[in-house]
């Protein structure tokens, strides 16, 4: 639940979305709601030029933008310093069991489906956060 | 701090701000509808729809338009399925009605 985040060390998230609104609820919801400390990148190139030069305990990855996709931006990041291990988990409007198991088969941690609720976003991340250290 | 009612607030000005622009996607992907071939789903025509439908349905869900979303998402397994088994009359006639229920769906939110 939200009360598990630690106030002292909030979970450092870069969200990668395209959708300048889309980002913003996504902000809104993290960092206001969740209590994280958020950073947005608005494509994938960007994306990968912040995991370069700061550190993250996860990223929120959308799937479907132009010119590098989100399957795309995670096998660069894997290959780049500080991008072999993170957390990353994909965000989609994509919902149909062949597409979810395709993005499931990747390296990524989960997959979160839009339309999510804002108010939760930030639990679910913390929920698949805390699934991998079982 | 009252977060649901900041996060309404927020929602109402990007619906403000947006609601042109969705309606003319809706509008768009019903056009691009009328030229969906079958036989070829890895067209332009077919990636350009997908991009929409996924684009509406991000907005769609942040405003929580939940009645859009689902209308969105019928249209999205129609453009989503990797093997058509209908023909393409059929395919853009189920589209285009769902397009133009989607638009009605919008537009009453305007008023």
């Amino acid at each position: 639940m939200l009360s598990e985040v630690d106030s002292t060390n909030p979970l450092k998230i870069l969200v990668v979305e395209d959708d300048c609104d889309v980002r913003l609820i996504i902000n809104l919801s993290l960092s206001r709601v969740a209590s994280m400390d958020v950073q947005e990148a608005m494509s994938g190139q960007s994306a990968l030029e912040m995991v370069e030069k700061n550190k993250f305990d996860v990223v929120l990855l959308d799937v479907m933008m132009p010119d590098m996709d989100g399957p795309t931006t995670l096998r660069a990041l894997r290959l780049i310093p500080g991008g072999e291990n993170l957390p990353v988990i994909f965000l989609t409007a994509k919902a149909l069991p062949n597409e979810i198991n395709r993005l499931k088969n990747t390296s990524a941690l989960d997959v979160i489906t839009k339309p999510f609720d804002p108010m939760k976003l930030g639990s679910q991340i913390q929920q698949i956060l805390d699934l991998r250290h079982e | 701090m009252n977060e649901p009612t900041e996060l309404a607030a927020v929602l109402n000005s990007v619906w403000e701000r947006r609601q042109s622009e969705i309606q003319n996607e809706v509008m768009r992907l019903q056009d691009l509808s009328a030229h969906l071939d079958s036989s070829d789903t890895q067209s332009e025509i077919w990636n350009e729809s997908r991009r929409i439908v996924h684009q509406l349905i991000g907005l769609f869900g942040i405003l929580q338009f939940q009645d859009c979303v689902l209308v969105c998402r019928e249209i999205n397994e129609s453009v989503s399925a990797e093997k058509i088994e209908v023909s393409s009359q059929t395919l853009r006639s189920e589209i285009s009605t769902s397009c133009g229920y989607l638009a009605e769906l919008v537009n009453a939110r305007t008023k």
